[in-house]
């Protein structure tokens, strides 16, 4: 008996906690024009503080600013509703606790989400440009660098901040103003079955994950201006770790996956497996620690990177590490498939990446440390990449020589770019700085002659090459692969 | 003596500070995005700044769609890293001229300066089959090559420098120089292939020009310029094959 009313306590409390509202029970308007900012924070207050529930919205377009998620809270999206971010600067918060604007918040709270098949759209174009408008007029302040509002001064669409236990399935992200959805510090995330289509303005990442715990993205497809999968670190004692990515595709004109650029505390402990990448303009994989970070123990298993500017480009420099040790070590990249264009290959997207670091005929994949923090442990197994190869040396040259090679600038304090260091010596790949590094069944083709050989290693500290292919075309002999300053590197053809 | 000294100084300086003023394209309304056409707002900054005694235009990253624009004198536009002119492809976009047909033109200027990292983007691709179409319905009598418009084009101009930016993806020529003198063209990328007779720089009647570390790689020939042209300076300008520009 006693039994029997426990069970049916417990059953009431998952009916308390399944229990859905509808949101126009709060006066909340689907009609494209009511800013409904005040009514549908007061519907996720009531709910909170009813002992949670889900929070529905039919379909409709609802106006917002501002609102704040809270505990216990899901706002389920119906297919054919969409949350609609105001056009007016001024029904956006810049939370002073994060210092940055957003459309929707939460700030340390638990066991909330957004599910269903509906829309969130920031419409962060004319946000952006309203709030341009503004700064002209003198009525919001910013210096305005490189002639657009900065990135905090725009909204992004989510902002989650040490919240724990967040569930995000099946919502299409659209247009924001800013970066689209940011969890800091947050533990415990599941990101399902998501759309983003991000690429109304400058900044438009596709997720970024900064500083979290425990975290899956899974079948879910991002299409970002900027970096689409994006892991960051913001707090020195704070790290990334626990993070699985499987059965993504990503778009971008920056980078497809990307740790960094903030990378103060670090990434450790991820498993990346079946990730697909196109039309990317610069990187399909860039990991990053410039900024005094860890990355450690990552692997990478199951990568196609279809019509993108480079394959893989792993990177310690010295930018704000403040005495901090970067640290770059034990990665796994294998199954990886790559066909690096001639041609621009996020051509005619919104905010194309912009052309830069030119003369330089095409870069090539690079594992570049520095010299007093080597890139250690990397293993790149069953890869093959397809470049177009026709570097011509009248265009831009970096010749084999020491002079030549020693001269390439260590960049440490630069923002980390695959196409930084201008023209590279290589086609295929370029290592320098780095310690065991083995390759294992790669294969490198070039569609046409290129005047450079297709590997360059620079202070390679041990390291191996098997089961190598090299496939140039009217390449003859040439030795494809380089090494200067490297030791107890061992080639296996 | 010194009083006239300081009475010149004096009249200067606001002359000075005139030509030392910075624009930003976003102040006229210009958008980044590669999608919206910025031919007024950019015309109107060109207008507005030259007939303000002159001042530089500065374009940060991103692409500006536009159609034809008209450079006007003391006007400096600096493209800055990663910043872009996009030709808008559309048949009547262009600048028409005397039969001819420009994206980037000046008639009877002087004092003009395009400089920076940044690019003229030409998109032949999409040029080339908008012409076409209008060939086809009749509604222009011309032939498609002679319709290909220039990418950049000066007449009766002085005082010219252009100065690091890349001019790329031509429709036809990439820099026309009719009548021209004193123009500066250095450390600049050229890269066009639409037009198989597309010249790299095309003079006629222009004098003084000097060439600096230029790279030219075009379909047709580098430079072709008339008997009347003289060229005063060539210095480290190079095809894609290495030989020197002649």
């Amino acid at each position: 008996m006693k039994r029997l009313l426990t069970l049916i306590m417990c059953l009431c409390c998952l009916q308390v906690l399944a229990k859905d509202y509808d949101v126009k029970d709060f006066g909340v308007e689907g009609n494209g024009t009511t800013l409904n900012t005040r009514s549908i924070q007061a519907a996720i207050d009531y709910v909170s503080t009813h002992g949670g529930g889900r929070l529905v919205f039919t379909p409709g377009n609802y106006v917002t600013g501002t609102i704040y998620m809270k505990s216990n809270v899901i706002l389920h999206l119906e297919r054919g509703a969409s949350i609609l971010g105001s056009l007016n600067p001024w029904d956006y918060d810049k939370d002073p606790y994060i210092n940055w604007k957003s459309l929707i918040y939460a700030i340390k709270q638990e066991n909330i989400g957004i599910t269903g098949q509906g829309i969130i759209n920031g419409r962060g174009f004319d946000n952006a440009m309203n709030t341009l408008n503004l700064v002209h007029r003198g009525l919001i302040e910013d210096e305005l660098k490189y002639d657009r509002v900065r990135e905090w001064n725009r909204p992004e669409n989510i902002y989650f901040r040490e919240c724990k236990n967040i569930k995000m399935i099946g919502i299409t992200l659209k247009d924001p103003g800013s970066w689209n959805q940011t969890y800091d510090q947050c533990q415990n995330i599941l990101v399902d079955s998501m759309t983003v289509d991000s690429k109304s303005y400058w900044n438009n990442d596709g997720i970024d994950i900064v500083d979290c715990k425990d975290v899956v993205i899974r079948n879910s497809h991002f299409d970002a201006a900027d970096d689409a999968i994006c892991f960051k670190s913001h707090d020195a004692n704070a790290i990334c770790e626990n993070v699985l990515v499987e059965n993504c595709t990503a778009r971008s004109s920056a980078s497809g996956l990307k740790f960094g650029t903030v990378s103060r505390g670090g990434f450790r402990n991820f498993v990346i497996r079946n990730l697909t990448v196109y039309d990317t303009y610069r990187s399909a994989i860039t990991f990053a620690a410039v900024d005094g970070g860890l990355v450690e123990n990552i692997l990478v298993d199951g990568v196609r990177s279809i019509n993108t500017g480079n394959v893989i480009f792993l990177r310690i420099g010295d930018r704000w590490s403040k005495g901090k040790r970067p640290v770059m070590r034990n990665i796994t990249i294998k199954n990886v498939y790559a066909e690096v264009p001639m041609d621009k290959p996020d051509k005619g997207y919104n905010y194309e990446g912009p052309i830069e670091d030119l003369p330089r005929n095409i870069s090539p994949a690079s594992i570049i440390g520095l010299p007093n923090h080597l890139i250690e442990n990397v293993t790149l197994e069953n890869i093959e990449m397809v470049y177009p190869g026709a570097g011509n040396p009248y265009y831009a040259k970096r010749g084999l020589t020491p002079e030549e090679l020693d001269g390439i600038p260590e960049m440490e304090a630069a923002y980390p770019e695959f196409s930084q260091f201008k023209e590279l010596p290589a086609w295929g790949f370029y290592i320098r700085h780095a310690k065991n590094i083995n390759f294992k069944n790669v294969t490198f083709r070039a569609m046409a002659p290129d005047y450079r050989p297709s590997i360059v290693a620079d202070d390679l500290q041990g390291g191996s090459f098997t089961g190598m292919t090299f496939d140039e075309v009217k390449a003859g002999n040439k030795e494809q692969i380089f090494l200067h300053n490297s030791k107890n590197v061992e080639i296996q053809k | 003596m010194k009083k006239l000294l300081y009475i010149i100084i004096l009249l200067a300086l606001p002359f000075g500070k005139v030509f030392a003023v910075d624009y930003n394209a976003s102040a006229f309304g210009c958008v980044s995005d590669g999608q919206t056409n910025n031919t007024r707002s950019i015309q109107a900054a060109i207008d507005m700044i030259s007939a303000k005694g002159g001042g530089t235009l500065n374009f940060y990253v991103g692409r500006y769609l536009t159609g034809g624009l008209e450079l006007k004198s003391n006007v400096t536009i600096n493209l800055h890293e990663g910043a872009i002119l996009v030709a808008s492809p559309g048949f009547y976009d262009f600048i028409q001229k005397a039969g001819k047909r420009y994206f980037i033109y000046a008639e009877k200027q002087e004092n003009i300066k395009i400089i920076g990292k940044g690019v003229i983007l030409g998109q032949a691709a999409l040029v080339a089959p908008n012409i076409q179409n209008q060939v086809n319905k009749g509604f222009v009598k011309e032939s498609v090559d002679s319709l290909l418009p220039t990418l950049v084009g000066f007449s009766h101009c002085q005082q010219i420098t252009l100065d690091g930016i890349m001019l790329r993806d031509a429709s036809g020529d990439v820099l026309d120089l009719d009548h021209c003198s004193q123009v500066t063209l250095k450390n600049q990328l050229i890269k066009a292939h639409a037009s198989p007779k597309g010249a790299g720089l095309r003079l006629a009647a222009s004098t003084e020009v000097s060439l600096d570390s230029m790279y030219v790689d075009v379909a047709g020939k580098a430079l072709v310029k008339d008997a009347s042209s003289k060229i005063s300076r060539i210095n480290k300008s190079v095809t894609p094959n290495g030989k020197p520009i002649k």
